[in-house]
Formats: C-alpha cells, sequence, structure tokens
C-alpha cells in the first residue's frame, strides 16, 4: 500500500487500536492507560501535521478506498476541508485526552471510557475524511453510537435520561440520512464529494426530487447540528462528564453535523446548484432563527453547563449561516468558525469542569470564584470574551468574515443578526466572569489565595484550558499568519467559489 | 528596526503586561517606560514608510496620520505620567499596573491602526482593559459603574462594528482612508454615519450616551481617571475624525445634529457638574462640557467640507489641550484625597488655578488658543455664525463657574480630612503620595505644551494671532463666568438643595437614573416572559418522547395483544389470511 | 467435474454430520461430551466450507438427485440463497452449541440427556431444509423442526414451558396440514413437487393459485408473520437458553426461505403484485406491533422474542419488492435473514448470561449489567447495531439494499415502514442498554450536583467485575454479534453467494 493510502487509514489505527486496546487495560493501571492514550493523542497530532504538509507544501494526494458495497467504495480522502477539521479533532483529542485523564482520576469505569473515547475519535476522523456520502454515513452513525456510553458514564437517572434524548433524536437524524443518502445514490448512482457536477446533470429533470432530498439530508444532518427546532438533546446530554460536553460540543459531534452540511452544501450539490434549487435562503433563515433563539435559552439558564450548551445551540449556527450565504468572506468565516467555536468552547467546558470539581455548578454560585481559581477563571474569562466576539479573539475573525460576508451577498439583515446575537452573548457571558472577578466570594474568602494555585485543581485539569484558551488569543492576533485556520478557510473559500 | 519603531509602541506594554508578574521590582519602572515608543515615534516622526504587518491580525496596517500624530505625543505623555503616579498601585497590585499597560496598548494602537479592523481592534481592546481600570475598587458603587460602562461600551461596539463591516465592504478594502474616502458615496449612507457616530459616539460622551462618564471616570483609581478623562476618551474623536467623510461631502444634517448635542452637552456639562460635591465627577462633568465643545468642531467639519481641515486642526489642538488640563486636574484632585497642607497645598491651588483658566479659554492659554481655532471655523457659517460664537463663548463662562466651583472644593488643606475615609479614599491616599512629582510636571506642561504640540502638525496653518480682539474675546466669558461664580461663593444654593435631599440636585448620570427608574418596567416582564417561553421550550420535548408516546396507551395495546395470543382470535385471523392471500393470487396480475 | 462430485459429496456431508452427531450423541447417553460437540461442529463446519466455497467458486448452484424414481426422490439444491442459509445455520448452531457446552461445564447435570440427540436432530433438519430441491422434502423437514423445537422448548418439562411448547406444536400441527393439503393440490395438479418444474404447470392449472395460496397460508403460520405470532412469543420466551436463540435465529427462517423459494423461484409466474402487496402489507403490521409490544414487555426474553415478531416483518417487505422485479431486495430481504439469525441469536445468549446471573427475567436484570457482564452487554450494543441498522452492519447493509429498492421500483411507500421500523428497534433495544449503564436503582436518581461535578461514582465503580472470571459466554456472544460488523465491512462475497440462482429478474425499475 502506498503511503498515500496508509496514511488516512493510519490516522484511523492510531485511535482505533489504543481504544481496542483500553477495554483490556484492567480498570486499577492507571498509568498505562494514561501513557497509552496521551501517546495515541501525540503520534495522531503528528500524523495529521504530516498530512497537513503532505497536502499543502508537497500537493500529494492522500486516499485510500476499499469495495463496500457493490459499486460503492469506502473512500478516505483528504482534501482541504476534511483537513481542517481533522486538524481542529486531533489537537483537541489530545487536550481533552489529558483532561479526562485528570478529570475522571478519582473516577471508575476509565478502561471502558477512554475505549469509547477513542472509538469516538477514530469516528470523527472517519467523518471528517469520508470522500463520499455512504463513507459519511458509515462514521456518522459509528459516532453515534460510541458517543452514548460516555453519556450515560455516570449512569444516574438524569445522565440517562440525557442519553436517551441523544440517541432518539440523533439516531432519528441518522434514520433520515440514510434515506437522503439512498435516495441520492438511487439516482445518481456511485457518487462522491466534490462531483457536484454529477449532482448538476440531474438537476434537469429530478429538480424536485433534488430539493426533497437536499431537504432530507439537512434536516437529518441538522439533528446533530442543533439547529431549531431539532436541538433538544443538546442542553440534555449537558449531564454528561465535563470531557464528554467537551467532545460533544467541541470536538466530534455537533460538529460533525456542521461539518456534513458544509460538505452537503459545497461537495456534493454545490452552491451553485443549491442556490438554483432555492435551498440557500431557508437556510440561512433556520441558521439565523437557530442563532437568536440559543442566545435567547442560554440568558437565563442558571446551570453554567446549560447555558453553554444553548450557547453552542447559537455558535454552531454561524457555520451554517457562513457557509450558507453566497459570499467568499462568509465561506471563510463559516469553515474557520468550525476550528475557533470547537476552540473557545471546549476551553469553556473544561472550565466548567474545573468549577465542577470545586462544587460550583451554577452561574449564582460563581460569585469571588476569581479569587480562588484565578488560572481557571482567566480562561474562562478569554474563551467568553471570544464568544462574544470581542478582540483580539477568535471569535472576533469569525464576526468579522461573516458580517463582511453578509454585506458582500447584499444581506445587511444579517449584520443586525450578528449584532443582536453578539450582544446577547455579552448579556449572558459577562455577568458570570464579573460575579466571579469582582463579587467577593459567599464565604467570605475574597482575599487572594495564598497561592494562585492554591484553589485550583491538579495540572492535568487546568493546563487543557490554559492552552486552548491561549490558542484562542492567538487565533485572533495570529490570524493572518501563514497556516493560521483563517489563511487556510480563506484558501479553501477561494476554491470553492472558483468552481 | 523600522517595523520595529511601529510595533514597539503596542508590543513593548503587552509584554510589560505579560510579564509583570515576574519581573518584580523593576514593574515600578515599566509604566513609565511603556509609553516611551510612543513619544519618540510621536516626536520623531516615523522612520520610512509604515510596514505591512501580514501576520498579524487581520493584515495589520499602520500609519501616523496629520491629525493622529499630536494626539500620539499628548497620549503617550499623559499615559506616561499617570503610570509615574500609578506606579505605587503598580506596586502592590499587578493586575492594576498589567490592566493599566493593556489600556495603554489599546489606546496607543488605535492611534496608529490604518485599516479598519486593527483600529477596532485596538479601539474594543482598549474599551474592555479599561473596565478592569473602573472597577478596580470593587465597591458596590464602582460595580454599578461598571455595569453601566460595559452595557453602552457592549451596545457601542456592536453599532460600530456594524457601522465599519458596511462601509468596509462598500470601500472593497479595509485601508482606513479609502474606507472614509468611499463613505460619501456608499448607499445607506446615512445609516452607516450613524451607526458610526453613535458607536464611537459612547466612548466620546455624546450626549445622551454620556451617561457612564461621570460613574465610571471618578470611580476609577485616580491614576486611571486621569487617562480615562485625558486620552481614551479621544478615542471615539479620533475614530470620528478618521472614518467620517470630513471634507468630501457636505452633511448638513448631521453637522447640525453634532454641533446641536455638543451644545447640549456643553451646557449639560456645566450645569450638572456644578452642583456635584466630589470634585472627580465634577471633573468627569467637565469633561462631558468640553468633548461637547469638540463635538461641535466636527459637526462644523461636516457642514462646511471646504474648512474640514480647520476644524479637524481645531478637534485635534482642542482635545490635545483638554487631554493635558484634564489629566492634571484628575491628578491634582487625586494629591488633594491623599491629603495636602501647607505649601504643597498653594502650591497645588495655585496650579490647579492654571489649569482651570486654561479649560476656561483665559487668554494666551491652550484652551483660548483651541478655542479661537474653533471660533475661526465657526465664523466660515453662513452668516457668520455669530450665535454659534456667542454659544462658545457662554459656554467658556460655564467653565468658569464650573471652575471656580471645583476650586471651592479643594480650596483648603485636606491633611486632616483625609484620615477618616472609606477604603476607596485610602487607596486614592496611597497612590497620591506618589503623584505630587508627576503631577508637577505636567502642570507645567499645561502652561506651554498646548503651545508646542500644534507645532508638530507639519502642515499647520500659523497659530492664532494674538490680537487685542482675540484676547478680549477669551476673556470676557471669563470675566462673565466669574460674576455668577462670585455669586455661587457668596450664596451656595446647592446647600440648600442638599439640604432640600441629601444627594445633589443632579446626581451623578443624570440622565441615567430615569433610564434605571424606568429599568425594571422593562427588565420585570421581559425577565417573566424569558422564563415563561423558557419552562415552555422545556415542556415542548419533541423527539424524545417518541417512545413514550407508543407506550402510553398500554393498556389497550397489552389488551389487544392478549387477544391475538387467543387460539380464537388467531384461528380466526388465520383463515381470514389465508383467504385473502388466496384471493389475491387469483384475482391480481402478475 | 471433479468439483461438482466434490460439491455433491459436501452436500451429503453437509446434511450427513449432524446426523452422525445425533448418533454419538445418543451413544453418548445423551451428555455428549464437549468433544463429541467440538469434533461433529468442526466437521459440519469443514462441510459447509467446502460447499460454499465450492458453489461460491463455481458461481452455479447444484443440484443433486438421490433415490431417483417414483417421483419421490430426494432432490437436494444447493443455490445462493440454500448456501446462504446453511452458513447460517452452522454459524449460529456452532456458536450456540459451545454456548452450551460451556453451561455443561459450569453445572454438568443440568443437562436433560435427551437435549443433543434431538438437538443434532433439529440441526441437519434444518440444512436438509434449506437444500431441499422438492417440496415433499421441505413440508418434511418443517414438521420435523416444529417437532423438535417444540421438544426442545419443553426439556425442562417445567409447566409454562410445557404450555408454551404445547401451543409451539399445535400451531405448527395446524400449520402443517394446511401446508400439506395445498401440496397435495399442487402434486394433484402438477404430478410433480420439484421445486424446478412447478412453475409452469401450475400456471397451466386453473386451480393453481389455490394450492399456492394454501400453502402460503399455511407456511405465514410457520414463520410466523403477525397477527398469526401467537406462538412465537411464549415459545421462544420461555426455551432454554441454549434453545431460544436458534429458535428464534435460525427456525423462523425455515418457512421463510420455503415461502420466498416457493414464490419466486418455483412459480414465480404465479404471484401476483396483489398478493405480494398484501405480504408487504402484513410485514408492515408485523414491525409495528411487534415493536410496539417488545416497547412495552417487562420480560427481557419476551422482549427479544417480540423484536423477532417485528424482524420477521421485515424480511417479508422482500417479496412486493422482488415481484415488482428487482434484484436489489432479494439480496437484501436473504441478507436480513442472516444479519437477523447472528444478530438476534447474540442478543438472546447475551441476555441469558445477565438474566442468570441477575436471578431475575425481567428487563430490570439489566440495571448495572455493564459493570458485571462487559461482554455480554458489549455483545448486546453490537447485536443491536446490526438490528437496528447502523453501519457498519450486516443489518445496515440490508436494510439499504431494501430501501434501494423500494425506491427504484418506485414503492416509495415501504419507506416509512422500514425507518421507523428501525427507530421503534432503537427504542427498545434502548430500555435495555439504558438500564445496563444504571449505577443506582430507577427509583432514586442521583442528584448530580455531588462534590466531583455531578460525576455519580457508583459504588461498585471500583470493584472490578474481575470476580465473575472470564465470561466465555458472554466472549461467545459478542464474537457471534461481531460477525454482523465483518459483514458489514464486507459484504460483498456473501451478496455474491446470495446472488447465484436468483431469481431472474431485471435490475428494477
Amino acid at each position: 500500500m502506498t503511503i498515500g493510502a496508509a496514511l488516512p487509514l493510519l490516522l484511523l489505527a492510531t485511535s482505533l487500536i489504543p481504544a481496542v486496546a483500553t477495554f483490556f487495560i484492567p480498570e486499577r493501571s492507571h498509568r498505562r492507560r494514561t501513557v497509552l492514550n496521551v501517546t495515541a493523542a501525540v503520534v495522531k497530532v503528528v500524523l495529521v501535521a504530516a498530512l497537513v504538509a503532505g497536502v499543502l507544501y508537497y500537493g500529494l494526494e492522500f486516499e485510500w478506498r476499499a469495495a463496500f458495497l457493490p459499486g460503492i467504495d469506502l473512500v478516505l480522502r483528504a482534501d482541504p476541508i476534511p483537513l481542517l477539521f481533522v486538524f481542529l479533532s486531533a489537537l483537541l483529542w489530545l487536550t481533552t485526552t489529558v483532561y479526562a485523564v485528570g478529570y475522571l482520576a478519582e473516577d471508575g469505569h476509565q478502561s471502558r471510557f477512554f475505549g469509547f473515547f477513542g472509538l469516538c475519535v477514530t469516528a470523527t476522523v472517519g467523518i471528517a475524511l469520508a470522500g463520499n456520502l455512504v463513507t459519511f454515513l458509515v462514521f456518522y452513525e459509528l459516532l453515534t453510537v460510541t458517543t452514548y456510553p460516555l453519556v450515560v458514564h455516570d449512569g444516574t437517572a438524569k445522565a440517562r435520561a440525557g442519553g436517551r434524548a441523544y440517541l432518539l433524536y440523533t439516531l432519528t437524524g441518522g434514520a433520515l440520512l440514510l434515506l437522503g443518502t439512498v435516495w441520492l445514490h438511487a439516482l445518481t448512482g456511485p457518487l462522491e464529494f466534490g462531483q457536484t457536477e454529477v449532482v448538476e446533470a440531474l438537476a434537469v429533470q429530478h429538480r424536485t426530487t433534488l430539493t426533497i432530498v437536499f431537504v432530507i439530508l439537512i434536516v437529518a444532518l441538522g439533528f446533530k447540528a442543533a439547529l431549531v427546532p431539532l436541538h433538544g438533546w443538546l442542553p440534555q446530554a449537558m449531564v454528561a462528564p465535563a470531557p464528554v460536553s467537551a467532545l460533544l460540543h467541541a470536538v466530534a459531534v455537533v460538529k460533525a453535523g456542521a461539518y456534513g452540511i458544509v460538505r452537503v452544501v459545497h461537495d456534493l450539490y454545490g452552491l451553485p446548484l443549491a442556490q438554483d434549487l432555492g435551498v440557500v435562503m431557508p437556510l440561512t433563515i433556520v441558521a439565523a432563527v437557530t442563532i437568536v433563539y440559543g442566545s435567547t435559552r442560554a440568558l437565563i439558564q442558571d446551570d453554567l453547563k446549560r447555558r453553554l450548551a444553548y450557547s453552542t445551540v447559537s455558535q454552531l449556527s454561524y457555520i451554517v449561516l457562513g457557509i450558507s450565504v453566497v459570499s467568499l468572506s462568509s465561506t471563510t468565516g463559516g469553515l474557520v468558525h468550525l476550528v475557533h467555536q470547537g476552540i473557545m468552547k471546549v476551553t469553556l467546558f473544561y472550565c466548567a469542569g474545573n468549577l465542577g470539581k470545586r462544587g460550583v455548578h451554577r452561574v449564582s454560585e460563581m460569585d469571588g470564584i476569581g479569587r480562588r481559581m484565578p488560572v481557571t477563571m482567566l480562561a474562562f474569562t478569554v474563551a467568553a470574551v471570544g464568544m462574544v466576539g470581542i478582540p483580539p479573539t477568535a471569535g472576533f475573525v469569525t464576526k468579522w468574515y461573516l458580517g463582511l460576508g453578509a454585506a458582500e451577498a447584499g444581506q445587511p439583515w444579517i449584520i443586525g443578526v450578528l449584532a443582536l446575537s453578539s450582544a446577547l452573548n455579552a448579556a449572558y457571558f459577562l455577568p458570570p466572569v464579573a460575579r466571579a472577578w469582582l463579587r467577593p466570594a459567599p464565604g467570605g474568602r475574597s482575599g487572594p489565595a495564598e497561592s494562585a494555585l492554591a484553589g485550583e485543581p491538579g495540572g492535568w485539569l487546568w493546563l487543557p484550558p490554559v492552552a486552548t484558551a491561549v490558542s484562542v488569543l492567538g487565533l485572533g492576533i495570529l490570524a493572518g499568519a501563514p497556516l493560521s485556520p483563517l489563511t487556510w478557510a480563506a484558501f479553501i473559500a477561494d476554491e470553492l467559489m472558483a468552481s | 528596526m523600522n517595523a520595529l519603531a511601529w510595533l514597539a509602541p503596542v508590543a513593548l506594554p503587552v509584554t510589560g503586561a505579560l510579564l509583570l508578574p515576574v519581573v518584580g521590582p523593576a514593574r515600578r519602572w515599566l509604566l513609565l517606560l511603556a509609553p516611551l515608543p510612543a513619544l519618540l515615534l510621536g516626536v520623531f516622526g516615523a522612520p520610512g514608510r509604515p510596514p505591512q504587518l501580514n501576520w498579524l491580525l487581520l493584515e495589520a496596517t499602520v500609519d501616523l496620520v496629520v491629525g493622529s500624530r499630536p494626539l500620539l505625543v499628548m497620549t503617550a505623555f499623559v499615559w506616561m505620567v499617570a503610570g509615574a503616579s500609578a506606579r505605587r498601585i503598580g506596586d502592590d497590585r499587578p493586575a492594576f499596573a498589567s490592566l493599566m499597560l493593556l489600556t495603554y496598548a489599546g489606546n496607543v494602537g488605535l492611534l496608529l491602526a490604518a485599516d479598519v479592523v486593527t483600529f477596532y481592534v485596538m479601539f474594543a481592546w482598549m474599551t474592555f482593559a479599561a473596565y478592569g481600570l473602573v472597577v478596580h475598587h470593587r465597591t458596590e458603587s464602582t460595580r454599578r459603574a461598571g455595569r453601566v460602562y460595559v452595557v453602552l461600551a457592549v451596545l457601542g461596539e456592536v453599532a460600530l462594528l456594524a457601522g465599519l463591516l458596511l462601509a468596509a465592504t462598500h470601500a472593497g478594502t479595509t485601508d482606513l482612508p479609502e474606507v472614509a474616502g468611499s463613505l460619501s458615496t456608499a448607499p445607506g449612507r446615512s445609516l452607516i454615519i450613524g451607526l458610526l457616530i453613535g458607536g464611537l459616539g459612547v466612548k466620546v460622551g455624546l450626549v445622551p450616551l454620556h451617561v457612564w462618564l461621570p460613574l465610571a471616570h471618578p470611580a476609577a483609581p485616580v491614576a486611571a481617571s486621569a487617562v480615562l478623562s485625558g486620552t481614551m476618551i479621544k478615542a471615539g474623536l479620533v475614530g470620528w475624525l478618521r472614518i467620517l467623510p470630513l471634507g468630501d461631502v457636505a452633511l448638513p444634517g448631521w453637522g447640525a445634529t453634532l454641533i446641536g448635542l455638543g451644545l447640549v452637552g456643553a451646557v449639560l456639562g456645566v450645569v450638572a457638574g456644578t452642583l456635584q460635591s466630589d470634585p472627580k465627577v465634577l471633573l468627569a462633568y467637565s469633561s462631558v462640557s468640553q468633548m461637547g465643545l469638540i463635538t461641535t468642531a466636527v459637526g462644523l467639519g461636516l457642514v462646511l467640507p471646504d474648512h474640514a481641515t480647520a476644524a479637524v486642526l481645531a478637534a485635534v489642538t482642542y482635545a490635545v489641550h483638554h487631554g493635558i488640563a484634564k489629566a492634571s486636574l484628575f491628578l491634582a484632585v487625586g494629591v488633594h484625597k491623599a491629603g495636602t497642607r501647607g505649601w504643597s497645598h498653594r502650591a497645588l491651588f495655585a496650579g490647579m488655578g492654571l489649569a482651570a483658566l486654561a479649560l476656561a479659554g483665559a487668554p494666551l492659554t491652550t484652551g483660548w488658543l483651541a478655542k479661537q481655532m474653533l471660533k475661526g471655523v465657526a465664523d466660515a457659517l453662513p452668516g457668520g455664525g455669530r450665535a454659534l460664537t456667542l454659544a462658545l463663548s457662554l459656554a467658556a463662562a460655564g467653565t468658569t463657574v464650573l471652575m471656580i466651583r471645583l476650586l471651592w472644593l479643594v480650596r483648603e488643606p485636606s491633611g486632616a480630612r483625609a484620615d477618616a475615609r472609606s477604603d476607596a479614599r485610602s487607596d486614592a491616599r496611597s497612590d497620591a503620595r506618589g503623584v505630587i512629582a508627576p503631577w508637577a510636571f505636567i502642570a507645567v506642561a499645561v502652561a506651554v505644551g498646548g503651545w508646542l504640540l500644534p507645532l508638530s502638525i507639519p502642515d499647520a496653518p500659523p497659530l492664532v494671532p494674538i490680537t487685542t480682539a482675540g484676547v478680549w474675546d477669551g476673556l470676557w466669558p471669563v470675566l462673565l463666568g466669574l460674576g455668577p461664580g462670585a455669586a455661587w461663593l457668596r450664596y451656595r444654593p446647592e446647600r440648600r438643595l442638599a439640604r432640600s435631599s441629601p444627594r445633589p440636585a443632579i446626581p451623578a448620570g443624570d440622565l441615567l437614573l430615569i433610564v434605571e427608574r424606568l429599568a425594571p418596567a422593562v427588565r420585570v416582564p421581559a425577565r417573566w416572559l424569558l422564563h415563561r417561553f423558557d419552562a415552555l421550550a422545556r415542556r415542548v420535548r419533541t423527539f424524545q418522547d417518541v417512545g413514550r408516546v407508543t407506550v402510553r396507551p398500554g393498556a389497550m395495546i397489552d389488551h389487544l395483544e392478549d387477544r391475538l395470543t387467543r387460539w380464537r382470535t388467531a384461528g380466526a385471523l388465520y383463515v381470514l389470511i389465508g383467504v385473502a392471500v388466496t384471493v389475491a393470487l387469483a384475482l391480481g396480475t402478475a | 467435474m471433479s468439483d461438482l462430485s466434490l460439491a455433491a459429496g459436501a452436500l451429503v456431508l453437509v446434511v450427513a454430520s449432524p446426523l452422525l452427531g445425533a448418533v454419538l450423541a445418543v451413544a453418548d447417553r445423551g451428555h455428549a461430551s464437549s468433544r463429541v460437540v467440538a469434533l461433529v461442529s468442526g466437521l459440519i463446519a469443514l462441510s459447509v466450507a467446502a460447499l460454499s466455497v465450492t458453489v461460491a467458486g463455481s458461481g452455479t448452484s447444484v443440484a443433486l438427485v438421490l433415490l431417483a424414481g417414483r417421483g419421490l426422490e430426494l432432490t437436494l439444491v444447493a443455490d445462493g440463497l440454500a448456501v446462504a442459509m446453511v452458513v447460517m445455520t452452522t454459524v449460529v448452531a456452532i456458536a450456540v452449541a459451545a454456548f452450551a457446552t460451556v453451561e455443561d461445564r459450569t453445572n454438568p447435570h443440568a443437562r436433560h440427556p435427551r437435549f443433543w440427540p434431538v438437538w443434532f436432530g433439529l440441526w441437519s433438519a434444518l440444512h436438509l431444509l434449506f437444500l431441499a430441491g422438492d417440496l415433499l422434502t421441505a413440508y418434511l423437514m418443517l414438521e420435523a423442526i416444529g417437532v423438535a423445537g417444540a421438544a426442545l422448548v419443553s426439556l425442562d418439562g417445567r409447566r409454562h414451558t410445557l404450555l408454551a411448547a404445547t401451543r409451539y406444536l399445535y400451531a405448527e400441527l395446524v400449520a402443517s396440514m394446511t401446508v400439506l393439503a395445498g401440496i397435495a393440490l399442487i402434486w394433484h395438479q402438477t404430478g410433480s413437487l420439484r421445486f424446478a418444474e412447478l412453475g409452469p404447470e401450475l400456471l397451466a392449472h386453473p386451480g393453481g393459485w389455490l394450492a399456492l395460496g394454501v400453502v402460503t397460508a399455511g407456511l405465514l403460520l410457520k414463520v410466523p408473520l403477525a397477527p398469526l405470532h401467537l406462538w412465537l412469543p411464549a415459545a421462544h420466551a420461555w426455551a432454554p437458553s441454549a434453545v431460544s436463540p436458534i429458535l428464534s435465529a435460525v427456525v423462523v427462517k425455515s418457512a421463510f426461505a420455503v415461502l420466498i423459494r416457493l414464490w419466486f423461484l418455483a412459480s414465480p409466474e404465479l404471484v401476483t403484485r396483489l398478493g405480494a402487496q398484501l405480504l408487504g402489507s402484513l410485514g408492515v403490521v408485523a414491525i409495528v406491533w411487534g415493536s410496539v409490544v417488545a416497547l412495552r414487555s417487562a420480560h427481557l426474553k419476551q422482549l427479544i422474542a417480540y423484536s423477532t415478531v417485528a424482524q420477521l416483518g421485515f424480511l417479508m417487505l422482500l417479496v412486493p419488492l422482488v415481484q415488482a422485479g428487482s434484484s436489489d431486495a432479494w439480496r437484501g430481504g436473504v441478507l436480513y435473514a442472516v444479519a437477523h439469525a447472528l444478530a438476534k441469536a447474540a442478543l438472546l445468549m447475551a441476555a441469558a448470561v445477565i438474566a442468570e446471573d441477575a436471578e431475575r427475567p425481567d428487563v430490570e436484570a439489566m440495571i448495572g449489567a455493564v459493570t458485571r457482564r462487559p461482554l455480554a452487554v458489549f455483545a448486546i450494543g453490537v447485536a443491536a447495531l446490526s438490528l437496528v441498522g447502523l453501519p457498519p452492519s450486516g443489518g445496515f447493509v440490508a436494510k439499504w439494499y431494501l430501501l434501494v429498492a423500494s425506491l427504484r421500483t418506485g414503492q416509495w411507500w415501504w419507506l416509512p415502514p422500514i425507518l421507523v421500523g428501525s427507530l421503534l428497534t432503537a427504542g427498545y433495544l434502548l430500555r435495555l442498554l439504558r438500564r445496563a449503564f444504571a449505577t443506582d436503582e430507577p427509583a432514586i436518581s442521583r442528584s448530580t450536583t455531588s462534590p466531583v461535578a455531578g460525576v455519580g461514582t457508583a459504588p461498585e465503580a471500583t470493584a472490578e467485575p474481575a470476580d465473575l472470571g472470564f465470561d466465555a459466554r458472554g466472549a461467545l456472544a459478542l464474537g457471534l454479534a461481531l460477525v454482523t460488523v465483518v459483514i458489514g465491512v464486507r459484504p460483498g462475497a456473501l451478496l455474491d453467494l446470495i446472488d447465484i440462482g436468483a431469481p431472474l429478474v431485471t435490475g428494477g425499475g
């Protein structure tokens, strides 16, 4: 097998093999499990780096395919868009693994946890690299299934209810996705991402059918992407342990949905055709509604993680909004938000987890926590500021491009939506920050802790948020730097718009 | 080297802020040194053409245009002084010092920014870093100030961003001059201009967006107040001067609005300020009033495109003058609060008197110079703009009254008073000991600095000739102001007012109180609605009830299944189905 | 020629070797030692492998006529359908046999002496049925299977199992009589019972539809297709843990195989669209009803039994689609039968393990099972994957082809049942899985505001399930379930096999 075919498989293997192995590691041997998982994560990052270098600098083709159904192959291909997603998930997997090790230190069932965790990432990589809709579907469902044990990991009644909601929503979405996929294949025969011309050719006589299929596909993906009104599972699934929330909200699950929408719109139908079918504008509107709805709901959630969950609902639709508006800048903004949202939200959930470790679960309990957990709260502040879109953070870059794109596309009303959303974001993200830093702690322990890290949980727990928070700033300040997600997204958007 | 010269003004303070926790005692010098690069850049001008910093932000660009150069020097200078006076705070509170440095970085950055993105980034950066300065004391009042500040700031940012986006899109570039140039032809121009004026107006303290100012400026520690009122308040002005289509097109509507609001601000500042008993609040209101006058200058620039340059020049000069004077006054108040006695008090009083005269525009002060330039532009108005000139003079008279009131408040040595005070005061006390020296420095600058700075403008028109008419023009308002001022000192009306109600007749944040009074009427129902909505949305569980729904009519299902598994039912069905299949096979067609 | 004779030999051996097992078991006085079971199973596996390899290799079906003469000869036909079914039977049966031997090792004298002989008898009957080339053989084998099945159910002789067995037996008898009547009609009309020769004569004869209809009715009761499922839930739910897998997985497919063989391979000309649609809609009824009852049933194995009822409904969707001329549907249907067999057997084995050490038969036995029996729970999960039709699994591929078929033939009305049916399947299997992860009694819901960020560390969390030792039966179940995943990843070979001798139909509309 050539290196070009081997690397995608290796990317899968680097998380699949450790995952399977982890299941067989006895519960008590923490070190072995930790070493295995962290090493695997590091190796994956290295491989992804190699992949990126290979594609962007040496222009290599990375593709692996194997016969699946007669006439339909399983295809893994490293195109620019997939790279963006793989890059994100690999990096965040590393940080989240580190975080999870610290988070679950006193907890049971770790082998099970990390096993399924690895499987999730495997599925995510598969989703990212999927070269056609069927491959995408296969890994998409795999992700659904492997995430469930993580969501219900606590095993409490609440956790199980959350898991139940999660499965029923996502499986419904999966069923629809299957329907859409089958239908499309029944029309076109074998079909791969990027072959928009094949679908366009059909548009002549199958116009209505294609429209219906498009709607089915988007709705199907909308379940995971938490488009209103298909978002109900997300706030319920937040009962899961913090690393899992990070996985759900930033690394894998919701991302898979949004990413799927990106691919359907751009690599399957192609924006021109979608526009021609008149399905883009509705998508934009749905996204806009979701953005406002999510923020509005988040406003009054006292439970911190619940508030974050609704903010995810809102933030994800920035991506959908971006790619559904027909202009270079907005596409760039949407694509780059794939990365930015992930990193910002993962930071917030790490911090929420750390606060939880100190018994702080509600916004109303955050008074003065900044003095006790300065590092965590600094990270939280940076990420929150990023979410609001205040410069110089990653969030601002996204907002700028989305706004610019909206104006370019002659839809200034979207700027209004963005403005409103930013105001709402500020309204539900800044108060917790202010409380944490300014209010005296309820216990009267408002004085600065004797050592900066006295109130902090262990290094495994505060290093990841710090790392991600720093990158939130870095992605904003060095947005123009070569190989920054922004330049990357811009490059992709150029290609997409050129075609 | 070149790039470094451009980057250092921002990079140095930022690195300083990051290193602050580790550098230890060297800290005290950081605040003093950070503004140095900017000062050098401003004084000696830019080495070579500005670099393209493609890797920074969204391909940041920098430049140093005519107007912003004196402002840069002034800003750096004031920050240096404030920094020097804040070193004490810097010592025991690294957080405060690093916030000062970050805020300063933003403040200088927005002066150097040459593209809308960088400008916006720096602007917002400064705004939100300054929030930390405002709420520094962590008392309930500062929290309130902070709340108001941040709310208006966010709204301002949002409006500004929207305006910039629309403008930049039309221009097809983010380059500031080009954006400004193409703004006059942009579709939906008035919307864009409205957003920009509003968004930046928050920072300028444009009525009615000024309400945060009398709360926030006094709330901060003295050093921070000085820069807030001295330099940061000018950021909005810089934005206006750089983005509004000054000189390209006549916008009488907007111009008139700005002039009107400016004058209202000037009057409101005087009236509300005079009734204050806390000198810092009084100074904040004076800032509102002075910025109102500067706003009129910008308004004139919009009304009279031909005289735009002169208007800009007037505005810049005024900004420089006010920056220095106001900063010196805030620091002086700080010194006074810390406690003065004997000669130090006299020196302080004299210095404040000088600054007060400057603000009032007494002849041959920088204030006079600025006002003369402003009036020069006003004369160009159709009909000689008599009314406006008069209004400006009256405003000067008002300022005189305000300043008399200020001097009255600090008339006696505070050494005795300073002890029995709240934390905030003792804070102020601790910082102020370090303030005296820097203050003396700036007090001198008040006298001369203002005259030097306009010279740093290459193509500056010759400074206003010193004629008797001009002198008189500057003098009579002051004299006019002395009258009511004296009367005031005689009758002290605010005492009676104070007797009728404990708080000043117009409490700090004037209009805000009305808003706050009305706020519950909006907030309560809104919250209620949101909660109802939330509860409703929680009840409507679209999908995860599918399972339950199917199971709900359970008894019926059990019963039916029970029937189905009985022989009689099953038998009947068996026959039925058998017949049906047979018939179907018989009748149907292949 | 040589490989043909090899195929013939394999054919005979496939049918004979289980009988050998039966004989050895009897000789062993019923307590077939694990060695005997292993030996015979190995032999069967070899022969089946040989058969399937030759057939798949040659790409054509192999026919063999024994005891020729007087029309009552025994015909064996190894086409795609037959071989696929035989392979399925063997894989499941070997797994279950291993499962049973493990049970025997843990408590040696629990097994009834008559179990192993009957077991091997059933096995060979199944093989013969699937390979049967004529209706009479098929009928006799259906009889044998019914009797053997009922016998296995009733072996432990407790009251409710006896009741279940008798009910099962009666149903079988009624069905058999109907089928026999139909066969008599056919014999009367055509003078031949060979599937290969039926078609034209039946078509020629005016009453052909009657014969076909009668036989079909009988077969529907044997399958059984809801609402004629009265005997299945009790029998499958109360059967011993080593028996219900083979019943639910393989035995139910026997009548189904005969049905589709009769309809589409023997006399496709007689099959009418109306009839096909009728069976299809009965299938939908089965899907919905089976799932709904499964969503309610409190008894663990009963829930799984009703799931079988529902899944058989899915199989029936093959009929209208193949009738409309879709080869995809044939692939999908037959593959569905195989995938379901593997998954269902795994499900029942795992459920048996869990119910046993929870010492309760209802679904609550699942509570906390993941800590006690991780392998078994994992097996249930993978089996669920295939039953719901999630990739990568045989169930997914099968559903894929059924969906493609209904779209290509324009019979879009089968789409909702398939999709909704899958969701309902997920619904009732989720009832098992979510309990498996429970760390607290469902009554008490631990408040998630515990000092450790709502991570309700279960009391038994730190205690490892090691004390139960290696869960061999769970491992078996898991292995069986994983076979479906293998099929799901590389379905190519199996699909090619199924295509051999498939009804000659066009690619579909």
